[in-house]
């Protein structure tokens, strides 16, 4: 167990140096100066090239790739050209948003997902089956700012039953539990958005990998021993089809934080998302490295994270 | 015991016999032919020019006239409709392209030679698969400017790992077996034994990925154009027309404007995933993503 916690670390800092190469490749080819915004407008022409000498402009390319990466790993982003503000701390400051949205959409896509596709892997072609099945592509199918403008259109705009934008009501200072209910309710749609497609990923999921199950011997041993339906599906098929989501719910990090990033422009959500949209509309260069950057460590630690998790809780996987 | 002569079916005979009884694949596949004749046929079908500007009707519900209706600049919205079909479908099938170029040359190659060829590509892979695809597209589209052709470049250059994993998977499994011996002990190339022998046995996967990759594309058009990060004005596509909800007087009162395209997007998308579900099916029932 060790030494497979020691080879998937190593292998993750290995692909972190190639995340890192990416970006600095990205960085290198922003058009201009890249140290634009830390020269003043009043220095004298030496003055500058003096700066730019100290800052390493004139440095071959290995080596400003390895200063940079040192200031990368001080935690050191950079300061934001629009917020004129260090980029780590913008970042920090709307991470928090971002994991609420993204912790809300888990639940309500695991939720629905997993019990649709159990309930549909029990009726297996049965009218509810096709009916949910055509609901989970369609779930996978329409453009996610699409169903996000559609809620808003029916929801906020014509019935006016939830705010259409924003995290809490502007203007209005709530505290305790009113502005946990403020907060709900600006919520439940983007969560609805983002929880959607992971359901109906889930749920065909689930389906198939809860019908692949009861063909196992195990399953018929259960059977044969007498157990009632109910223990044989929720005790030994669920537990066993349900141990792989772990995997599953890393490797749909990547496609969370992306969807995240629609979500959040289209509901005005102030994470890390709509950070991103802003920075490249203002060009904000330094920012928009600072956030790819995070995100992508963010992905492969939740990887690396759940493989442990998944050698943990199986016993079968072998640790070599 | 005579035994009934047995008609035997071709492969590609096979599959369709086996997607022609899937109702929702056959549903996809005719809609989607129809979509694209449709479309096709804009400089035919279109009642006005995709760039007809008329100022006297703007922002028009729809009409007889106009049956889906003015945009703010007084244009067609079925014509920009059929035009912006075009490009939103074109993208996602150049796209695709571009995608199996890379993935299939690369994931063959890692297959075939192992050790640490393989182990560097899928590096490669892993690296490009930790970034969350709109994070980095948008982070690239600003850097290389909107445009139709930068738009294929990203999805391209960025989704191709997939296929690689695929075909690298298949051929790491075939490349052991009795028939790739036999075809070095006759003396073939590696290049032989690739494109003749090893590809053409990943072409069911491949061929699943595919039609499935072309609905990803075009949902990712969509996304990047209805940023204001793909295509741009005046070309139309079903992103960038969907753009105009971005203004909340377009969202609340202009259905015509964002809706029509937005369902163009969903019925297509769908359709292709009927059909690639179906296709996957017939081709490959073991395979699983």
């Amino acid at each position: 167990m060790l030494a497979y916690i020691v080879k998937r670390l190593l292998q993750s800092i290995i692909t972190m140096l190639g995340i890192s190469v990416i970006i600095f490749a990205l960085v290198n080819l922003i058009p201009g100066n890249p140290y634009a915004s830390m020269i003043d407008l009043s220095m004298s022409p030496e003055q500058v090239d003096a700066l730019l000498r100290q800052l390493g402009y004139y440095d071959p390319l290995t080596v400003k790739y390895v200063k940079w990466l040192g200031r990368m790993l001080q935690g050191d982003m950079g300061v934001s050209i629009f917020y004129k503000e260090p980029v780590a701390a913008i970042i920090m400051s709307r991470l928090g948003n971002t994991a609420l949205l993204a912790v809300a959409a888990i639940l309500i896509g695991s939720m629905i997902g997993i019990v649709t596709g159990i309930f549909t892997s029990r009726h297996r072609k049965s009218l509810i089956d096709y009916l949910t099945t055509i609901f989970a592509f369609l779930g996978l199918s329409i453009p996610t700012f699409f169903f996000g403008m559609l809620l808003i259109k029916v929801f906020g705009v014509d019935l006016k039953w939830l705010p259409v934008s924003g995290k809490s009501t502007i203007g209005v200072t709530l505290s305790g539990m009113d502005y946990a209910w403020d907060v709900m309710k600006h919520l439940v749609m983007p969560a609805m958005v983002l929880g959607l497609m992971h359901a109906a990923a889930l749920m065909r999921y689930t389906r198939s990998s809860m019908l692949e199950i009861q063909q196992q011997d195990y399953i018929r041993t259960a059977r044969a021993k007498g157990l009632g339906e109910r223990a044989v599906i929720y005790k030994h098929a669920l537990k066993n089809a349900l141990n792989p989501i772990i995997t599953i719910l890393s490797l749909k990090v990547p496609a969370l934080l992306s969807g995240a990033l629609l979500t959040e422009t289209v509901f005005v959500w102030p994470g890390v998302g709509r950070l991103n949209y802003e920075a490249v509309l203002h060009r904000d260069y330094p920012l928009i490295m600072g956030i790819v950057m995070v995100l992508a460590l963010f992905t492969l630690l939740s990887n690396l994270i759940a493989d442990m998790l998944y050698a943990a809780v199986d016993p079968r996987i072998k640790y070599d | 015991m005579a035994a009934t002569p047995l008609k035997s079916l071709a492969p590609g005979q096979l599959t369709w016999r086996k997607l022609r009884s899937n109702i929702l694949a056959m549903f996809g596949l005719v809609i989607l032919l129809s979509f694209m004749l449709i479309t096709l046929l804009a400089p035919v079908l279109a009642p006005y020019g995709r760039d007809t500007i008329d100022m006297a009707r703007v922002d028009q519900p729809p009409s007889a006239e106009h049956l889906l209706g003015t945009d703010e600049l007084g244009r067609d919205v079925l014509s920009r409709l059929l035009y912006g079909g075009q490009v939103s479908m074109g993208v996602g099938v150049a796209a695709t392209f571009f995608q199996l170029i890379i993935g299939v040359t690369l994931g063959s190659i890692a297959g075939y030679y192992g050790s640490r060829v393989d182990s560097t590509i899928m590096w490669v892979t892993d690296v490009i698969m930790c970034f969350p695809f709109f994070v980095i597209a948008i982070s690239m589209a600003a850097l290389l400017g909107p445009s139709v052709w930068n738009v294929i470049l990203i999805i391209g250059i960025l989704e191709w790992t997939a296929v690689a994993r695929i075909v690298r998977g298949r051929i790491l499994s075939l490349r052991s077996l009795e028939f790739v011996e036999a075809a070095k002990a006759l003396g073939l190339s590696r290049w032989e034994i690739i494109t003749r022998h090893l590809i053409p046995n990943t072409m069911g996967p491949i061929i699943v990925y595919a039609t499935l990759s072309v609905a990803q594309g075009i949902l990712a058009e969509a996304s990047l154009s209805f940023l204001g990060l793909g295509v741009m004005q005046p070309q139309a596509s079903w992103g960038g027309m969907m753009a105009a909800a971005q203004k909340m007087r377009v969202l609340q009162n202009e259905w015509w404007l964002w809706i029509p395209a937005g369902s163009m997007v969903l019925t297509t998308v769908l359709s292709i995933n009927f059909l690639g579900d179906g296709l996957r099916d017939a081709l490959d029932p073991q395979y699983k993503y």
